[in-house]
């Protein structure tokens, strides 16, 4: 049932689910209706078995809410108790092999309650203190039993393994983690490529990051998320992904590059700029200044950028020459704010023009005085941002 | 002669009880579908790691919260430090100053370090003439607009106008959204940014919760009866209704307190529509009928776990003028779209989703109160049998009995935001007794809609707020006056 819950057709499966409990209701009130056989006038028959139905389903909720509240409540109340054991426990746990004895004793006979307690601990302790919580677990009974749910059909006892899983740094949880990548469920598949993503062997890393662009966008950005910007596959990956000709893969690259907003050390790929993929280029143009820049390469690709048939790279060109500060391009830059028809393009060329200063700076306040209305009132609130706040705030 | 009227009244009475039994059924079977649809959220596990991508990524669509308020500063800056603190990585917040009579704009002022900006926008969208746009000096990315007043629609409009980000989100400035609602609510778009248009979250009524600097303290269920029916009335339209329709891609309304849009989208119909008091629901309708034309595929989503709180009206005079208004939207929208009503061309949404809407949310009040008059007309003439009357209306009562009770029961399964069983009793026996009375009052108040609508009434009507109740009371805490 849970893998049905999982599926992406689960819309579908509630609306007939939905259907079915309603043709059960109509089927019960048609059983029911028996019972009143000896009366005669259908009508009537049928509106009193419907109040029948109606009572008794109405009894069913309101016991079944209130019982199912009550116990619900208690089991909190008891779980929480334990829990609140476990963690007192837990905080004793370097005193000696009394209190460990203990513990595992209690992860024996509330095996869920101890892995959340070890769970939360992992949230907050770091070094030696994690390692020696690690350890417990590792002689705990639970742990074993971990190792196997990785890839248990119960897509929510698998999600549970590789949570806890991936903070225990062994080649045994490492392993049983890679082995949820295979997953019959996306939901877990997801789950062990962020686990491996944020800290496991580089053949494994490399192996999830290889399947990127592939994923979904929104899987993307929160793998993206794992990956340290220092490790040095992901700069391998990078510099692969980004000098392939699969423009998935390059997007996929450019992306993790915005993402980032910091300088990477990966070859800046020029061809890019020429991509005849819109979408290439628009990206390139924002992830620009995050490649190591050339003195010479960088201004003529900006130019390109600048002179772009499309208005978005246009833009995206203008506005990394403001963040490169790239003060040989002020002449195409003004151009290119005098020409533009939108003011998304004019804003990031008279932001750029603000950032790169002095006779950029001047040239723009000229401007504000010949330019359109558009113009005048989007140098003024550059102008101003830059007074007032000292900021350059892109539009 | 007298037999010919009491075929009639027999014929229209037997008419109104099927449509309650079948208005009932569709209910019910909404409420089971959404009940369904809703253990996915139950049951599915997330992953931390994915709100913390959503709350730090740059690649996630920053986010515009337009705020608008008219004569709010009793509340205005707690409303607007509390959407401020909002968890998602980019976003800002527009608050809309309507013309408010009261001090609004100036505590606005005061609070924030406004200073009056030449920050650029363009008029895509008509509105009322803004006066000034003011923004923070403090290093925080506050807006806020000062223009004439031009109603709720209006402010929106320019509130658009002005945003900066691809997605817009319309709150109501007097509600409070959970800290995590946007990054649920844009989870939609980012999870399927090439066709989601429009995202709608769960109201929850915070009367009888504690809330103290824009947060949610405690949760229970307020002291006054007519919020507790209202309790039990949001939990069945959201958790059963929203759940369902959103589930078949026809979900008419998203709530004007907390919806999330793509701009582009609903700059390419025109904004809100300024001459309805129904904006909410006519604006989705129209990004349907749009996107439909376009050949589009999309989504408008409902999403039952971002929470925004809004207070519910505790005296029967507001509630009446707020029923009124919502039933005056819905006839108004209704009819500037009738060429949707069984359409083909509009699929699912003009065959079903539609009429639907057409016969039950906006005939519904017209069919039960003929019915109920034709019941008393009957019986002074008599013409029925009392002991088969009675038997019929037992069965239409215990009927919306299980309906609300079953909502409460959806609740419980899904979200738990009560914590006592005793909570929970005090809905139940609100959804019981609600059947007795106060539906009665609410049908004989939307039914005067029509005749309001008739006399081309467009008044969006006073709306008294007592003020979120705080763990200790403050002198603050007035009557606040909302929208006129």
């Amino acid at each position: 049932m849970l893998r049905l819950v999982y599926s992406r057709h689960w819309s579908k499966i509630a609306g007939l689910l939905g259907i079915l409990a309603m043709a059960c209701l109509v089927a019960a009130v048609f059983t029911v209706s028996h019972w009143f056989s000896e009366i005669s006038d259908s009508f009537v028959r049928y509106a009193l078995t419907f109040v029948a139905v109606q009572t008794g389903l109405l009894l069913l909720l309101s016991a079944g809410l209130i019982i199912g509240k009550q116990i619900s409540v208690r089991r909190s109340r008891t779980r929480d108790v334990i829990l609140n054991g476990l963690k007192d426990l837990l905080a004793q746990y370097a005193a000696g092999e009394e209190v460990t004895q203990v513990l595992l004793r209690k992860a024996r006979t509330h095996p869920n309650e101890f892995l959340e307690v070890v769970e939360n601990s992992f949230r907050i302790l770091k070094g030696s203190t994690q390692r020696r919580v690690e350890q417990l677990l590792e002689r705990s009974d639970a742990y074993q039993n971990l190792l196997n749910q990785t890839v248990n059909r119960d897509p929510n006892r698998a999600l549970k393994a590789i949570s806890l899983l991936r903070k225990v740094n062994n080649s045994d949880s490492q392993a049983a983690v890679e082995r949820a990548l295979s997953h019959t469920v996306p939901v877990v598949q997801m789950a062990a490529r962020t686990a491996v993503l944020s800290g496991h062997s580089e053949q494994a890393q490399w192996r999830v990051l290889e399947d990127l662009p592939h994923l979904a966008f929104w899987h993307r950005v929160v793998l993206f998320h794992q990956i340290s910007s220092d490790s040095p596959i992901l700069i391998q990956f990078l510099s692969q992904a980004l000098s392939s000709h699969q423009e998935e893969m390059i997007l996929t690259a450019l992306e993790f590059v915005i993402s980032r907003q910091r300088l990477l050390p990966i070859a800046n790929s020029h061809h890019l700029a020429a991509s005849r993929n819109l979408e290439i280029r628009i990206k390139y143009f924002k992830a620009l200044p995050f490649f190591p820049t050339d003195a010479e390469a960088t201004p003529a690709l900006l130019r390109a950028g600048l002179a772009d048939p499309d208005w978005r790279v246009r833009a995206m060109a203008a506005r990394a020459c403001g963040l490169l500060r790239v003060d040989s391009l002020v002449p195409q830059l003004l151009e290119s704010m005098g020409t533009s028809k939108t003011s998304v393009e004019a804003g990031h060329a008279a932001h750029a023009l603000a950032a790169i200063g002095g006779e950029a700076r001047r040239s723009l306040q000229d401007m504000s005085a010949s330019g359109s209305e558009m113009i005048h009132r989007i140098i003024t609130e550059v102008i101003e941002r830059e007074i007032l706040l000292g900021t350059e705030t892109a539009p | 002669m007298m037999d010919s009227l009491i075929r009639v009244l027999n014929w229209y009475e037997q008419w109104v009880l099927f449509y309650l039994f079948s208005i009932n059924s569709i209910y019910f079977v909404l409420l089971l579908v959404g009940f369904f649809e809703l253990l996915r959220y139950r049951f599915v596990r997330h992953d931390p790691a994915e709100d913390g991508a959503l709350e730090l990524s740059t690649l996630v669509p920053p986010i515009s919260i337009l705020a608008p308020a008219y004569n709010e500063a009793a509340t205005v800056r707690e409303s607007v430090r509390a959407m401020l603190m909002l968890r998602y990585s980019e976003f800002e917040v527009i608050v809309i100053n309507d013309g408010s009579k009261d001090d609004t704009l100036k505590l606005l002022i005061e609070e924030f370090h406004l200073y009056k900006s030449a920050l650029y926008y363009e008029a895509t969208l008509n509105t009322k003439p803004i006066r000034a746009v003011y923004e923070s000096m403090d290093p925080i990315r506050l807006v806020v607009i000062d223009k004439e007043n031009g109603g709720k629609a209006d402010s929106l409009n320019a509130g658009i106008n002005v945003a900066r980000y691809p997605l817009v989100c319309a709150v109501d400035s007097d509600s409070v959204l959970e800290d995590n609602a946007l990054l649920l609510v844009a989870r939609a778009f980012v999870e399927d940014r090439h066709h989601v248009l429009a995202v709608g979250g769960i109201i929850r009524v915070a009367n009888g919760c504690q809330i103290s600097g824009g947060r949610i303290e405690t949760v229970d269920i307020p002291s006054s009866w007519i919020a507790r029916f209202q309790v039990v009335e949001y939990f069945r339209a959201f958790l059963g209704g929203r759940v369902a329709f959103s589930a078949f891609n026809c979900l008419l309304v998203i709530s004007g307190a907390f919806g999330l849009f793509l701009k582009s989208a609903v700059v390419a119909v025109g904004g809100y529509q300024t001459s309805t008091v129904g904006e909410d629901m006519e604006l989705i309708v129209r990004l349907h009928r749009w996107a439909r034309k376009q050949r589009k595929e999309y989504k408008i989503v409902f999403r039952p776990d971002p929470v925004c709180w809004t207070e519910v009206p505790e005296s029967m005079r507001i509630l009446k003028r707020q029923r009124n208004r919502w039933q005056r939207g819905t006839i108004e929208t209704v009819w500037a779209h009738r060429a949707m009503i069984g359409n083909p061309r509009y699929g699912f949404l003009g065959l079903f989703a539609f009429p639907y809407f057409v016969l039950f949310e906006m005939l519904g009040p017209l069919v039960e109160l003929t019915g109920y008059c034709l019941t008393l007309v009957g019986f002074t003439l008599g013409l029925f049998q009392w002991e088969t009357a009675v038997l019929f209306f037992l069965a239409a009562v215990l009927y919306g009995m299980v309906l609300s009770i079953a909502s409460v029961v959806l609740e419980e399964l899904t979200t738990r935001r009560y914590p006592g069983v005793w909570n929970l009793v005090g809905l139940m026996i609100a959804g019981a007794i609600e059947n007795f009375g106060f539906r009665q009052i609410l049908t004989v108040w939307r039914a005067q809609a029509f005749v309001d609508v008739l006399r081309g009434n467009k008044t969006w009507g006073k709306m008294e707020r007592k003020g979120f109740q705080k763990p200790s009371a403050s002198p603050q805490d007035g009557v606040l006056v909302k929208h006129q």
